[in-house]
């Protein structure tokens, strides 16, 4: 046959042909050709072929464990101190790279709250929709983290803890306190001990004592005020609010649910006092909305909450 | 405030994702590469990062996005080592008649030569063959896949059967 067959010419005649695309014509043609069983015992015993074996739920699972606690750089394990040659250079290089490496925890929108044990014994429950990293290399030094959502934090005694955030920074010697930074409100409080707040670009600075508490909505303005309790109240998975307005009570409820609010005219500056609870979307919208006198919808997929 | 359907945050979408798209991507990547270690890191990662931005992430177009931080990924530089595939043994369709231990022999001997024949292709046509060949994906599908034009995918198909019918030569006569 015609050695200046189509499927030379033609560059997605063969493309075609695999995925059985020809006209009829065009088939009957081609199977004329001496090249046509060539290709046929191809295109069949490629077919025989399989990837590599798979094993989802391991991989998903791997996946997930990635997703937990991730690390920037890597551990420079120092080998046998008598080759002390070699061992003084990977100091060198490990000093050199891995004093910026960081160690960090993220939990999304909707996650559960996580219990953290840091290096130096100090304790920190990491609320939903946060992140919390810190240095990987001695950091036990310079106890210094960096926060961006909400925080409880137990303090071992020791030197000048610290946990910058957005708005400013927290620095404490050892105590016990709660920090949020969320996008539209900051809220520290002390439950023992002392802690400084240094606020971001500012020469401003608090001191808290034992339930002092202070906030930061939506101007740069510090408000104080006095607050007892033992504990944060996302602790036990409620959120509790006291003269906030009406976004920060949606923010929060977006980050504990991973909901969408959508609204037209509802005045979310307005005031609101009272709590919502963390395990029931339906009730906490209810217990949150319905005295404000705001009517809304929920999304069948429980995704978007609708306001007027 | 924008309002996503299904969001990536919720655990089950997470999976499902996963789940349709993890092998795929995974073979895709295996088939440029030829290791499967590296694969697994790639799109393993990719799922990662996608998880700690599952808040910005559309669902919708979170598969093409799967691929395209694949693709990124692989624009680094990577480990190149020869793709080994598996027979699947339950596919062997050889006609009844000829199925002499000569001729079972010189099936096997010309599944290897075709096995290494693909090996040899450029990374591009191979991962296009493969693709469809073994992951059975329309081109319109690799396309997407490999972020090139349905035409080219076709290019590149044609090609690889052109170039695997050359190499292969005489092993074909039998």
């Amino acid at each position: 046959m015609s050695e200046q067959h189509k499927y030379k010419s033609d560059d997605s005649f063969l493309a075609r042909w695999a995925e059985n695309k020809l006209s009829d014509e065009e088939l009957l043609e081609f199977q004329k050709t001496e090249a046509y069983r060539e290709f046929q015992l191809i295109n069949d015993v490629s077919q025989q072929f399989s990837g590599p074996d798979l094993d989802l739920e391991k991989a998903l699972e791997l996946t997930k464990s990635k997703t937990k606690i991730s690390s920037k750089g890597k551990v420079i394990s120092l080998r046998k101190y008598w080759y002390a040659a070699a061992a003084s250079v990977v100091i060198i290089f490990g000093i050199f790279k891995g004093l910026n490496s960081s160690i960090s925890y993220t939990i999304p929108n909707g996650g559960k709250a996580l219990a953290i044990n840091l290096p130096d014994g100090s304790k920190v429950q990491l609320n939903a929709g946060s992140e919390l990293s810190h240095k990987r290399f001695f950091w036990n030094s310079n106890r210094s983290l960096k926060l961006n959502g909400e925080a409880y934090f137990e303090v071992e005694k020791g030197s000048t803890f610290s946990v910058n955030t957005s708005y400013g920074t927290v620095s404490v010697l050892g105590t016990k306190f709660n920090v949020k930074a969320r996008k539209n409100n900051f809220d520290l409080k002390c439950f023992e001990g002392a802690v400084r707040f240094d606020q971001k670009n500012t020469n401003n600075y608090k001191i808290l004592y034992q339930n002092d508490r202070i906030s930061i909505s939506n101007s740069t303005t510090i408000k104080e005020e006095k607050s007892p309790g033992s504990l944060p109240n996302w602790l036990d998975k409620i959120s509790v609010f006291k003269d906030q307005s009406l976004q920060i009570v949606l923010d929060e409820l977006s980050v504990q649910y991973n909901v969408q609010f959508e609204h037209k005219s509802t005045n979310t500056s307005r005031l609101f006092s009272g709590s919502f609870i963390h395990n029931n979307l339906e009730t906490a919208l209810k217990t949150t909305l319905t005295p404000m006198g705001i009517s809304y919808t929920l999304s069948e997929d429980k995704k978007t909450v609708y306001l007027p | 405030m924008s309002s996503p359907n299904k969001s990536l945050c919720d655990e089950r979408n997470f999976d499902s994702l996963f789940n349709s798209h993890y092998e795929t991507a995974r073979n895709y990547i295996y088939y440029k590469c030829g290791s499967l270690e590296q694969a697994e890191d790639i799109v393993q990662d990719a799922f990662v990062k996608m998880w700690k931005k599952c808040a910005e992430v559309i669902f919708e177009t979170a598969k093409s996005l799967l691929f395209t931080i694949c693709n990124n990924a692989m624009r680094n530089e990577f480990d190149h080592q020869k793709v080994v595939l598996k027979h699947r043994k339950t596919a062997v369709q050889i006609d009844k008649n000829n199925e002499s231990p000569d001729f079972l022999l010189e099936m096997e001997d010309f599944r290897d030569k075709l096995e290494s024949a693909i090996a040899n292709l450029s990374d591009k046509e191979r991962e296009v063959f493969l693709l469809s060949r073994i992951d059975k994906k329309s081109y319109k599908e690799i396309a997407a896949i490999t972020n090139i034009s349905v035409k080219a995918v076709e290019r590149r198909m044609s090609n690889a059967f052109i170039n695997l019918r050359e190499a292969l030569g005489s092993h074909l006569k039998f």
